[in-house]
């Protein structure tokens, strides 16, 4: 089902969720028929609004004290941005909001004459002011503020309602590339799957180093995400690979049943009684039904575990984000047990903190028996 | 091609007993006597040899020499000096060109004609002001160096079994291009020289006043551009054009120190953007109170690093500071460090991937969904070396990772070459080795203002201007002085 034709199957969710998120939106509401429009970042407005450089200037000086008024007092409340981190965000916002940000990014231009120099903006100065009130006062994250994030080489529309994508998660992109790259045909011009996708991260990363025959269906329940998820691949130019479907984790791929050659998800798994306890950023501005994982976290995980088994081709790769060590080591073992036989291969992955982060492995060949009880019970 | 460059073991790794083979080989050359690299068979190479067709094959037309065409004739030299198919050999250089009636360069200073301003059309003053300026380029480029060495060259370049390892035919072909475009540059202006004064000579003989005052016009604008070919000649280094990291180390002394750090990483952004090159701040490490306790950034653009490296070592300030509520005087240190960053990929050294550690920096808590952070700042440790680099200011955890990968090469690039002392020593010093003791510059705002170069002991006493970024003075009385100097080493 392409993009923007709900049906009513949707409201079928699957059961874990259901049970174990009760204070989910539901998302299927006779809103879902109509399709969000997703907003264009900053970035790529156009640039037709304009200032004086001394106006410009104003601002920015009105922006670094009110940046600097915050000392170090959130990253004593609950580990966000410092003062440091803020003057380099404002300079990014700069950058994104300015036709041509140098006057304002470098020492030069000092000169007097300069000051009266026109500026054009892709939002008007109220705005912007706005903006970075908001940022400072109500936390909300920056990359909303100017509706992108840079991650990998990408750079990805977000907006409130979708999850502004983890550094951390890259880490997954680089997995399937090594992959990919030392793969004869089978990986590379494959089906893949990206289950929440949220912007389209995963999917796009993924897309872009597949082959030519590759493909990837990427999936989301919420249906600001799937039209921001949709808008992305757009710009990447990725419509023809990528395929973006509304639905419930497994529910809108019955139809390639044991034909996916890959299956990447980062779902929901923040323990439910954490989220009100993050920092604000997240906590205040996120939508809550990318991050709640049920009691322990684990529910979407262990649901995408036990899909994994009937969705994957033999030898099909798959690769989960987690919460930390906890969560890797009780999803390895529900492999070895629960699923006994289905995977091989399975290992744990850290993250370029040091954290146990991912859990990869391959979908077990029949004709390999013997081997992967060796490999899974390693 | 790409297969090959694989095989090129990392310099710094494995195969020790290679690179010094191949070390040796270069420069044991250097020493012996040529005839026992080439046998005489080769010498008598006229045409186009084996190893030319070997080349074609392999390198794809990425050689440098691919314009080079291999003629070489014996005997009269001067009517080949300004073709472009004309090959280099030692024994040629040799050859003086001179005017009509045997005059050479070197035969026009001898003259010791007057120099007058350049306003009189007085064409024994004109030749000899461009002598003059042939003499100092030369002695800038080193010319008798420039051409042992391309002999050398062009001795590696005739062996049939030169692009067995392409990547070092790559390198050889490369440099003896580049000292080949240098050389002829200057011959060619030599040349043109000695013809004008043919002219001249001529049109006297024959009366011929419009000749005589052309090419006395010509030779005053050749007047000029020898002025400019003195200056492009401090840069002939063999990295001089690439661009560059500058790297800014704060001294003892707190946050006194960390204030000047930044002064001097200011002064350098400012120099930087007035030359119109790209400053990206790769990584900065901010004082607890003021300044900087460490800052890289990037110089994109032509000759960055040409200039820059004469900016390396330490840089004392003499202030009342600021810090100080007693307001004393005091004196402060930086360090700076420059880092080519090499624009031939081929030359780099290979980094194995297994012997790097990438470690998110400053990361805290549980990370993942957890958090919402626009730092992704990314440090990479060389374990071998042990030398690290990391990158904070990009959006992306990926591009911090990017940048930080390409400080690193540069970094073992460096650590590199200095081990084949192919460049300059101290232009290769990184922070770490920077003595605080070697002081290069010193800046006083009080009790009187002026800023001291203590190597020329070039001074100005404006310091708030070079404090803006404006030190190409200082930059090119060191460049010169530091290349002309040694009378009877070029
Ligand atoms: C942690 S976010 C990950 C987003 C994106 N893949 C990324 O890494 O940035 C989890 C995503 O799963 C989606 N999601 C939550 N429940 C879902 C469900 N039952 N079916 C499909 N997607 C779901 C959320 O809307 C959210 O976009």
């Amino acid at each position: 089902m392409r993009l923007g034709f709900p049906r009513p199957s949707l409201s079928t969710f699957s059961p874990i969720l259901f049970h174990a998120n009760p204070g989910r939106p539901n998302t299927c509401s006779s809103k879902c028929l109509i399709q969000p429009k997703p907003q264009t970042p900053l970035f790529l407005r156009p640039p037709t609004h304009s200032v004086t450089l001394s106006e410009l200037r104003k601002w920015q000086n009105w922006a670094k004290t009110l940046a600097s008024s915050v000392g170090s007092n959130f990253i004593d409340a609950d580990n966000s941005p410092d003062t440091i981190l803020l003057h380099r965000e404002l300079n990014w916002l700069i950058e994104d909001a300015l036709e041509n940000p140098k006057p304002l990014l470098t020492q030069l231009g000092t000169d007097c004459n300069d000051e009266g120099m026109v500026m054009n903006l892709r939002a008007e100065l109220g705005d912007l002011y706005e903006l970075w009130k908001r940022r400072i006062e109500e936390r909300r994250p920056f990359q909303y503020v100017v509706g992108c994030e840079h991650w990998r080489d990408l750079v990805l529309s977000v907006e409130e309602g979708v999850l502004i994508p983890r550094p951390e998660t890259e880490l997954i992109v680089d997995l399937v590339t090594d992959l990919v790259k030392g793969d004869h045909g089978e990986l590379r011009e494959g089906l893949w799957a990206d289950l929440g996708t949220g912007s389209g991260a995963l999917a796009i990363g993924i897309g872009r180093v597949l082959g030519t025959c590759g493909r990837v269906i990427a999936t989301d329940l919420s249906p600001v995400a799937v039209a921001v998820a949709a808008y992305n691949v757009q710009r990447y130019n990725l419509q023809n690979k990528i395929e973006i479907k509304l639905g419930s984790w497994f529910e809108p791929l019955k139809d390639v049943k044991g034909q996916l050659v890959g299956l990447v998800s980062n779902p929901p798994y923040i323990p439910s009684d954490h989220i009100s306890g993050l920092q604000a950023e997240v906590a205040k501005h996120e939508p809550r039904l990318a991050l709640d994982g049920g009691a322990d976290g684990m529910d979407d995980l262990l649901h995408l575990c036990h899909g994994a088994t009937s969705m994957l081709k033999p030898g099909g790769f798959f690769a989960f984000e987690t919460n930390g060590e906890k969560q890797c080591k009780s999803l390895v073992h529900y492999m070895q047990n629960e699923s006994k036989g289905s995977f091989c291969d399975v290992s744990i992955v850290s993250d370029f903190a040091g954290k146990q982060r991912f859990v990869t492995g391959f979908k077990a060949r029949p004709f390999v028996n013997n081997l992967h009880t060796s490999c899974i019970s390693s | 091609m790409s297969s090959l460059l694989l095989k090129r073991s990392s310099l710094l790794s494995q195969n020790p007993s290679l690179r010094r083979h191949f070390v040796t080989y270069l420069f044991a050359s250097l020493s012996q006597p040529q005839s026992h690299h080439l046998p005489p068979s080769n010498r008598e190479l006229t045409v186009p040899g084996s190893g030319y067709g070997f080349l074609g094959k392999n390198n794809n037309g990425s050689s440098l020499i691919s314009s080079e065409t291999s003629i070489c004739l014996s005997g009269s030299f001067s009517g080949l000096i300004n073709s472009t198919n004309f090959r280099f050999f030692g024994s040629l250089a040799a050859v003086e060109p001179s005017t009509s009636d045997g005059l050479t360069v070197d035969g026009i200073i001898a003259h010791q004609w007057a120099i007058l301003d350049e306003s009189e059309g007085d064409w024994k003053s004109h030749a000899s002001a461009i002598a003059q300026s042939i003499h100092l380029i030369k002695k800038r480029l080193q010319w008798k160096k420039l051409i042992v060495r391309l002999e050398l060259l062009s001795l590696q370049i005739d062996k049939p079994d030169l692009w067995d390892d392409p990547v070092r035919a790559g390198k050889i072909s490369r440099e003896h291009g580049s000292l080949m475009g240098k050389m002829k540059e200057v011959k060619a202006f030599e040349q043109e020289l000695l013809e004008h004064i043919d002219m001249i000579k001529l049109a006297r003989a024959e009366n011929d006043a419009d000749l005589e005052s052309e090419s006395v016009k010509a030779l005053f604008e050749m007047r000029r551009s020898a002025k400019e070919k003195e200056l492009d000649a401090l840069l002939a280094g063999e990295h001089d054009s690439c661009s560059c990291f500058i790297e800014v180390q704060a001294g003892a002394g707190g946050t006194e120190s960390m204030d000047w750090a930044s002064m001097i990483m200011k002064m350098y952004k400012m120099w930087a953007q007035r030359h119109g090159y790209g400053v990206t701040i790769v990584d900065e490490m901010p004082g607890e109170m003021a300044g900087i306790k460490r800052a890289t950034i990037k110089v994109d653009g032509e000759y960055a690093f040409g200039y820059a490296k004469a900016e390396v070592g330490v840089h004392r300030l003499v202030r009342i500071s600021p810090f100080d509520s007693a307001k004393r005087r005091h004196t402060s240190f930086a360090a700076v460090a420059v880092i080519p960053i090499l624009g031939d990929t081929s030359t780099h050294v290979q980094i194995n991937e297994s012997d790097l550690r990438i470690e998110r920096f400053r990361a805290g808590g549980p990370g993942g969904q957890h958090a919402n952070t626009t730092e992704s700042a990314v440090r990479i440790t060389h374990i071998p070396t042990g030398i690290t680099a990391t990158c904070q200011n990009e959006r992306s955890q990926h591009q911090n990772k990017a940048s930080a990968m390409a400080v690193l090469q540069a970094r073992l690039d460096q650590l590199e070459m200095a081990r084949q002392a192919q460049m300059n020593a101290e232009h290769t010093q990184s922070l770490t080795e920077i003595s605080w003791g070697n002081q290069i510059r010193t800046y006083v705002l009080h009790p009187y203002r002026m800023v001291k170069d203590l190597r020329t002991n070039y001074e100005v006493s404006d310091p708030d201007s070079v404090l803006e970024g404006d030190i190409d003075s200082f930059v090119l009385t060191y460049l010169s002085a530091s290349l002309d100097k040694d009378e009877h080493d070029w």
